[in-house]
């Protein structure tokens, strides 16, 4: 027989032996066992997981002759056949290749006829995601209640491609990554049989590199085992480590990537590029190794937050968060000693995007060696916290930022609305200051004519009496507007409302230096409305749509 | 030629022939590097070593076999590319494909198919591959090509075994430029730098057009001074030729920026592509900060992204040169 690879070699064969999707099988199983088993099967999942062989060794423990079962006995002629791939009533069919109309209408022909010999006739299609449109909807019949014979099991890795209407008439499961202990478990015992010396370590450098794909996993221990034939005199003794490991799968070294994240951390952009060169020299992958540095740069982050956070210190005992040895990690909190949580950001953020730059170029080297350099020129980032920190110690030590002149004012301009929201001529007798009187007149043209309002905002008033009111605006086109007859009776006939009196209403230029002036001798400690420094805080009031919460004054 | 003639990829050709010789070939392989690096060389060179008639574990590149393997006319090894006129591989000749390697091979040894370069194949025509990839007929070797494993379907990827190719180191490529072209030294030391690697891009360059093009653009690049819109436009009108020279411009200007870059930070000349253009790049680099030459990286890049989707050659890189102008 010619040589067959491990992923195939030990493709998995009864529901026990796939790995790392226990809520699958356990379901499929009981399944069987109660005699609950659906029509059509929907398996989804990343590449290598177990769709097709969970597919096949279902096929098996429906057909098996010794009744369904969920322990497919493998030594029947049915089991058997369906090993090898050659049962006529278990058809796997190619969704990719056999993806037109054509092609479904022939199953949906065939479906009506009895299994030749086994119990159900089973079809399973692949990569199911690749038929057409047409094809699916010609097949949506069948698949709703095709005869008791029949089972139809779909596998695909996008589901996101199939239509609503076939997935709802599926049961549908997906499959998991594999974690990395289970790979681990499963490559040792393969080494085992095969006869292949291997170190722990090197076992879990292989499983990372699979990415939870236990096919991927397979086919990185085969390289191997082709590279050291077992038993061969040239590696009998030695075990494989990881630096024959790496050596044989072009990986860049664990060593390099904790020597380039520390040149990033400590902002050596020169030994960056040293070792890209060095690297690169090695003949290593580059691609590889931008993507090992964003990793490397996530478990960073994850190992500074989780030290903020007993709770998720724990899910890293369970391997959730990283999936990693626990020496690896205890180095990698070394790393992250001194660094914020948002320095790593930024490395992720960047090494990220650099990634992407790296792999999708012709040309690895340059887009790795800029994101490292930008890496290690970026500059610290603070968090923003220990920032505002720093800024209060600095207030604090400025003079005369005493509470108490903040005080007058946001009581003044908070007050505003509340008052004139009361009926206007309250307005009046509560509030016995000029300032805020003027304010709250202002603000009541605001509600009835905001245009109005807009002009009289820069303008102060001169004089507030009853019955007597004197503007002074000192900008001209305020002032030629506001001295327009038809403006000027609008104002007048407001005044008489807000004020419950006839009042008589006189514009007058003021210019602005007398203004300024006057806001030095009156408001002396505190801002008082009417002086420009809170022209310039309205103005700033009005565009953003905030309110004063406290007020400081530098140098009185 | 033999596998010992190959250059550079020690480790990757021991993978292979160590696997060969222990029978254990796995039945897809994917090879990935840039281009140029020799990945078809060594695929075909696995062919031959399968077939030939002459050695075992190796290839004598004389037999029939091996001729006929190089010239693409062997009955057991398909080597598929796009067909004539088109840009994809369809899922058509993918079709064609498994119906071939269902047949029994002519020599009673393996049939193998080179897909060169992989990532040709389409969406459709990567999906067709992939119960193939995952159970060959028996006997049956694939070789897929690619420069990017990125635009390769992860399930397919997962399937082969991957093996790199990184670039060539530049004295393998000079060295074998003076053996085996019978260039000057000083001439093949300078190619090799700028061949980044690639044994492919630089082997049958004309140098003399090369020098010349570069001492051109090093010229346009060092005559732009801020605020100098007028020649920003007229470098532009200049270098924006055809899409080839355009893009091959903007790969320059790239690795160009990057040797400033480089040579800011480390000081040192060892790493420099443009190795022969050293005073300009000390004198520029200089005078620069990282900042700028981050955006100029990032605006070559999008520079060559917008050529290679077809944008107006000569809007792009006049933006690029003004932008220059004005930040500078």
């Amino acid at each position: 027989m010619s040589y067959l690879v491990l992923a195939r070699k030990w493709r998995p064969q009864s529901f026990d032996d796939i790995a790392g999707q226990e809520h699958i099988t356990r379901t499929l199983s009981n399944a069987i066992r109660s005699n609950r088993i659906a029509h059509a099967y929907l398996f989804t999942g990343v590449r290598g997981v177990g769709k097709t062989t969970a597919a096949r060794i279902l096929a098996k423990a429906l057909n098996c002759e010794k009744g369904p079962t969920p322990n497919p006995c493998n030594q029947c002629s049915h089991c058997a056949e369906i090993t090898s791939g050659n049962c006529i009533d278990v058809l796997e069919i190619d969704g990719a290749s056999n993806r037109g109309i054509d092609e479904i209408r022939q199953i949906i022909e065939n479906v009506r006829y009895q299994p030749a010999q086994c119990r159900f006739k089973i079809y399973v299609i692949d990569e199911v995601h690749q038929v057409t449109r047409d094809a699916f909807n010609a097949l949506l019949k069948t698949l709703e209640e095709p005869p008791p014979s029949v089972k139809f099991i779909l596998a695909t890795t996008e589901p996101h491609r199939l239509p609503e209407t076939i997935l709802s008439r599926c049961q549908r499961y997906d499959f998991r990554r594999i974690i990395l202990r289970e790979i681990v478990r499963r490559l040792d015992e393969i080494s085992q049989q095969e006869g292949l010396k291997i170190t722990k370590g090197a076992l879990v450098l292989l499983a990372r590199e699979a990415d939870g794909s236990m096919r991927d996993a397979q086919s990185l221990l085969e390289q191997i085992l082709a590279c050291v034939e077992p038993g061969s005199k040239s590696h009998d003794e030695t075990a494989v480590d990881e630096r024959l490991l790496e050596e044989i799968l072009g990986l860049a070294e664990r060593q390099v990537l904790y020597e380039l994240s520390n040149a990033v951390i400590q902002g050596n952009a020169q030994r960056c590029i040293e070792l890209v060169a060095k690297v690169v020299v090695e003949g290593r992958d580059l691609g590889r190794l931008s993507r090992d540095l964003v990793e490397h740069f996530r478990n960073l982050l994850v190992v500074r937050l989780a030290k903020a956070n007993a709770k998720e210190a724990e899910a890293f005992g369970k391997g959730q968060l990283l999936d990693l040895p626990d020496q690896e990690i205890e180095d990698l909190r070394t790393q992250v000693a001194d660094l914020s949580t948002e320095t790593l950001l930024d490395y992720f953020d960047f090494m990220a995007a650099g990634d992407e730059e790296v792999n999708r170029s012709s040309n690895p080297r340059f887009p790795l060696e800029t994101v490292l350099v930008r890496l290690a020129t970026l500059p610290k980032t603070l968090p923003i916290t220990q920032l505002l920190e720093r800024l209060e110690k600095l207030e604090k030590k400025l003079p005369g930022a005493g509470p108490a002149a903040s005080a007058s004012v946001p009581a003044a301009v908070t007050q505003t609305p509340q008052a004139a929201t009361s009926a206007p001529p309250a307005a009046l007798s509560a509030a016995g200051d000029k300032d805020t009187l003027w304010q709250n007149f202002v603000s009541f043209i605001g509600r009835e004519k905001k245009f109005l309002a807009s002009h009289l905002e820069a303008a102060t008033a001169h004089e507030l009496s009853p019955g007597q009111l004197k503007i002074g605006v000192a900008e001209r086109h305020h002032l030629s507007y506001l001295q327009d007859p038809d403006n000027l009776s609008v104002l007048k006939n407001l005044a008489n409302r807000f004020f419950g009196d006839d009042v008589a209403v006189h514009i007058t230029a003021a210019d602005p230096e007398s203004l300024g002036r006057r806001s030095e001798t009156t408001g002396t400690g505190t801002t008082s409305p009417g002086d420009e420094g809170s022209t310039i805080v309205k103005e700033a009031l009005r565009i953003f749509g905030g309110s004063i919460k406290t007020v400081r004054r530098e140098n009185g | 030629m033999s596998f010992s003639q190959i250059v550079g990829h020690q480790k990757q050709v021991e993978i292979v022939r160590q696997a060969l010789n222990h029978g254990r070939l796995h039945h897809a392989y994917l090879f990935l590097g840039m281009e140029g690096v020799g990945k078809k060389t060594i695929a075909l060179g696995l062919a031959k070593a399968i077939h030939c008639s002459a050695a075992t574990g190796d290839f004598c590149g004389e037999c029939a076999d091996c001729a006929r393997i190089q010239d693409g006319n062997h009955p057991d090894v398909r080597i598929i590319e796009p067909l004539a006129g088109k840009k994809e591989i369809s899922i058509q000749q993918i079709r064609e494909l498994e119906k071939e390697l269902n047949f029994r091979s002519f020599s009673g040894k393996k049939k193998i198919a080179i897909l060169n370069p992989a990532t040709l194949m389409n969406l459709s025509a990567q999906n067709a591959l992939l119960k193939t990839l995952e159970e060959p007929p028996r006997d049956s070797l694939l070789i897929l090509i690619a420069a990017n494993g990125g635009a390769l379907l992860p399930t397919l990827r997962s399937r082969c075994l991957r093996i790199s190719f990184g670039p060539l180191a530049r004295d393998l490529i000079s060295g074998f430029l003076v053996s085996r072209k019978g260039l000057e030294a000083e001439t093949a030391e300078f190619l090799a730098a700028m061949s980044l690697g690639s044994l492919g891009a630089v082997v049958s360059i004309d140098t003399q057009e090369l020098l010349e093009r570069r001492r051109e653009w090093v010229r346009l690049i060092s005559g732009l001074r801020a605020g100098d819109y007028r020649a920003a436009t007229d470098a532009a009108e200049v270098v924006a030729g055809s899409k080839d020279d355009s893009l091959r411009f903007l790969e320059w200007l790239e690795s160009w920026v990057r040797d400033l870059l480089a040579y800011s930070v480390t000081r040192n000349p060892q790493d420099i592509v443009n190795i022969d253009m050293l005073p300009q790049i000390q004198r520029q680099s200089a005078t620069t900060d990282f900042e700028r030459l981050f955006s100029r990286i990032a605006e070559a890049k999008a520079a060559i992204g917008g050529i290679q989707r077809n944008l107006n050659r000569r809007m792009v890189i006049e933006d690029l040169l003004l932008n220059a102008v004005e930040a500078s």
